[in-house]
């Protein structure tokens, strides 16, 4: 009996390592719970994926996760004569396909996430118009919007023939092996693969939210990623909210440090000029909470203060006026990310932008 | 990997249940194996340190087996030399150059010691305790040489207290591999309810707590005197509840594959003096001192004077042991001066000492003196600048204890920690006369443990404070 109990649970275990160690057994898993409805179900993202993570009955609304519709551009008016690259995170990849007919006069569009593991090598053509469009969500932007950050996925060579002297090149070999290691026996997001396998079921759902009421009424606590909004209509990621973490739309930065973000920005903008690209050009997506104005603090300004630097010579894409108008209809409620209508807003201001690179020549 | 972790219960699942279906002779290869994946969680090149102590203190215990007089003093200090010398590269190097360095400027000297930034290994003191108490015994004839190489890794990386201790001796830990051990339900059960004790404490307690401590201790210039005098109680509980939690998991996780790790805490804060208290605090670690350093500096057996002496620097070397850092070095020159004062203090008073202790409000006040002193020298070991230990004590004694308490955090939840550590403070009292561990009630305690740890824990996965050590 208890040989036959040992054996239950070693195999229990050892599948459960053994798929949530592994992208096909994740996805496997995944595509299963999804495609249920009910009990068997997975009710993560189903919600917004901020929800996924407090499980606050009040904030239990069903996300749209269709694509924003295709706009209607009149292709005759506007011959297709331009590459489109676009280094970008979830704000993009998550709204729209990888479609030239979202742009205005994009043949080809590429799309390469923050989240690569290896460096993408992207080409520019010889006889197209090669724009590179560089994206990231405010509270990633200052540890992304760097030249070695966009070389190391964008620049294969330059990862490789980077020059190090010998301590260096010793750090990086071993630091090379113990990524190595870790990279085949742990997954990196083990914990996480195990709490979905384990625990994302329909049937506890009730038990979930049962828990967030409880902590949130009784202890005036929500999960430590999450914040609710001052007006409790929306949820944001704490990072946001905290003015302690350089994320946040309170963060204090200093003239200084915008003074180098600004070099960064140029410094790129040269590179890949140099390396053939007709056109650089940056967006950065607004936190939620720094368009939805819910609570009364101090905010750093960082967009608006990169796009008004004298010293910026690149073109910023920056959507938070269109954004600010009627600014709760853009976002989700429960979800870290814009909605479709805000995604909608961002991709005609591109298209502007656009338009005015490839047939205005300004 | 953090016991407080979902990866930890698969891992532990795959273990024991192969541990109980696999033939006896090929379990110490499992536990080995399983111990590596368990420690390459972390950083794993960082094996290849522990591969190379192993290496050398297998050899040299078998050296020391072999040969007599002279010969064995130089095993035994080439065995200690390994060891030491990797605590100093790895522990210590950035804290004696940053002083050197330090020191040169202030006196504009020429010349610095370049600075590496290592990141140390997890659980380095506690592991390498545990090898050196192996080569010390078998150089004392109290422990015969491990011939199985296998079996000696075994005792030096066993997975459970291999980051946190409890830091074992090779007379209790070595022959229980050659044991074999078969399924016993009580003990199963067992060892699963104080593993669960366990996660209780670190997740219900220890990490509710550090809602209050943290904040408080990041932000010391903005804290009333009552903010202080509270998180600094709670932290004395946090750091408790946190590590004897730890050991727990430990304790627990072994009994259930049969082996029986020694006990590392015993209700400390009812200690009723300071000796008394480390008698009952991190017990592997303090008669690990006691036996191997203490000791061998003469103990007790000498002047008065020495004997003070023996004292401070027992108590100064466990200060650093915790960490390369001054405010470690005071915590323990802390205690061991509060422990010279009592020491003086019994020997020009004995009857008044002894009268005392006799009546219950004697002994009440002993305990409440004891806990105060142990929570005043935890400031010290939770505050690494000396300018923050500055800003602590005037904030103290700045304020009134008529201000109001402003701690950030809501009212049941402080409540609710104030009433966790009063239980945790009777359970420990009377745990003699409370079988929690009660076989007979093992489903509806597993149940309820279950029940409060989703409700009431804190889920950041938090790792526990002396890993760092």
């Amino acid at each position: 009996m208890q040989k036959l109990l040992a054996f239950i649970g070693f195999i229990f275990c050892a599948l459960t390592l053994y798929l949530t160690s592994s992208n096909s057994g994740m996805k496997w898993i995944a595509q299963d719970r999804y495609s249920r409805i009910g009990a068997l179900g997975a009710d993560k993202y189903l919600y917004g994926d901020l929800y996924g993570l407090a499980y606050l009955s009040k904030f239990k609304q069903v996300k749209d996760t269709n694509f924003v519709p295709l706009p209607p551009i009149d292709q005759k008016a506007y011959p297709k004569s331009a590459n489109l690259f676009i280094l970008g995170d979830s704000y993009l990849y998550s709204f729209f396909t990888q479609d030239p007919r979202y742009y205005v006069g994009v043949n080809q569009v590429q799309f390469i996430r923050w989240s690569v593991a290896n460096p993408v090598e992207i080409i520019p053509s010889k006889n197209k118009k090669n724009i590179l469009l560089i994206e990231s969500v405010e509270r990633n932007m200052s540890g992304l919007f760097n030249l070695n950050s966009v070389k190391a996925r964008l620049d294969k060579a330059e990862a490789a023939n980077s020059k190090q002297n010998t301590r260096q090149k010793i750090a990086f070999f071993s630091s090379e092996i113990d990524r190595g290691i870790k990279k085949s026996l742990y997954h990196q997001s083990l914990e996480a693969n195990i709490e979905f396998a384990w625990f994302n079921f329909g049937f506890l759902e009730s038990l979930k939210e049962f828990k967030a009421d409880f902590n949130l009424n009784f202890f005036g606590r929500v999960d430590k990623d999450v914040a609710i909004s001052k007006d409790q209509h929306f949820l944001y990621l704490a990072e946001t909210v905290n003015p302690t973490h350089a994320g946040s739309s309170f963060f204090e930065i200093s003239e200084a440090q915008i003074n180098g973000q600004v070099q960064q920005l140029n410094a790129i903008q040269e590179y890949y000029k140099a390396k053939g690209f007709d056109e650089v050009l940056f967006s950065i997506i607004p936190n939620p909470v720094s368009v939805l104005r819910t609570e009364n603090r101090r905010e750093n300004h960082l967009i608006q203060r990169i796009k008004s630097h004298p010293d910026f010579k690149g073109k910023l894409i920056d959507p938070s006026e269109g954004l600010s108008k009627n600014a709760t209809s853009n976002f989700f409620t429960s979800d870290s990310h814009w909605n479709q209508r805000g995604a909608k807003i961002w991709l005609d201001q591109l298209n502007i932008r656009l338009k005015n690179s490839i047939y205005l020549g300004n | 990997m953090v016991f407080n972790s979902l990866q930890f219960l698969v891992f532990f699942g795959i273990v024991t249940s192969a541990y109980f279906l696999l033939a006896h002779k090929y379990r110490w290869a499992l536990l080995l194996l399983a111990s590596c994946y368990f420690y390459m969680a972390f950083v794993p090149i960082y094996l290849g340190i522990l591969a190379l102590t192993i290496v050398i203190d297998y050899f040299a215990g078998i050296y020391l087996e072999r040969f007599q007089g002279g010969a064995k003093k130089i095993f035994l200090g080439c065995s200690l030399l390994a060891n030491l010398g990797v605590l100093a590269v790895f522990k210590y190097y950035y804290f004696f150059t940053a002083n050197f360095n330090f020191l040169a400027n202030y006196f504009s000297v020429p010349g610095h010691l370049p600075v590496l930034n290592i990141l140390l290994p997890i659980g380095l003191s506690f592991h390498t305790f545990q090898a050196m108490s192996y080569t010390i015994e078998v150089y004392r004839g109290k422990q015969k040489a491990e011939r199985n190489f296998g079996i000696y890794s075994l005792y030096v990386m066993f997975y459970p207290q291999l980051v946190a201790g409890p830091i074992e001796r090779p007379q209790n830990l070595i022959h229980q591999f050659y044991e074999k051990h078969v399924w016993d339900t009580v003990r199963v059960k067992l060892g699963l309810l104080q593993m669960m004790q366990g996660f209780f404490k670190k997740v219900v307690i220890a990490d509710r707590l550090a809602l209050v401590v943290d904040p408080a201790y990041a932000n010391l210039s903005n804290q009333s005197t009552w903010n202080l005098i509270i998180a600094s109680i709670f932290y004395s509980f946090q750091i408790y509840c946190d590590f004897s939690g730890y050991s727990d998991i430990a304790i627990g996780a072994s009994k259930v594959m049969g082996f029986k790790l020694m006990n590392n805490f015993n209700a400390p804060y009812t200690a009723k003096s300071i000796p008394d208290f480390w008698r009952r605090w991190h017990i592997s670690l303090s008669s690990w001192f006691k036996d191997y350093v203490y000791f061998s500096l003469g103990g007790n057996r000498v002047s008065v004077p020495r004997w003070y002496v023996n004292i401070m620097i027992v108590f100064i070397l466990s200060g650093f042991w915790h960490g390369a850092s001054w405010n470690f070095a005071i915590w323990g020159a802390l205690h061991g001066l509060f422990q010279l004062i009592g020491l003086t203090f019994n020997r020009i008073f004995p009857i008044l000492a002894a009268d005392q202790r006799k009546s219950a409000g004697g002994i009440w006040m002993y305990r409440l003196l004891t806990f105060l002193l142990v929570t005043i020298a935890w400031v010290f070991f939770r505050i690494p600048k000396f300018g923050d230990i500055q800003i602590y004590f005037r904030q103290l004694t700045r304020g009134s204890i008529l201000d109001p308490i402003s701690l950030a955090l809501n009212t049941n939840e402080l409540n609710i920690s104030i009433l966790l550590i009063i239980g945790l403070y009777l359970y420990d009292f009377k745990r003699d006369k409370i079988r929690v561990d009660s076989v007979k009630l093992f489903w509806p305690i597993m149940s309820g443990l279950v029940f409060l740890i989703y409700f009431f824990g804190v889920f950041n996965l938090k790792q526990f404070i002396y890993f760092q050590f």
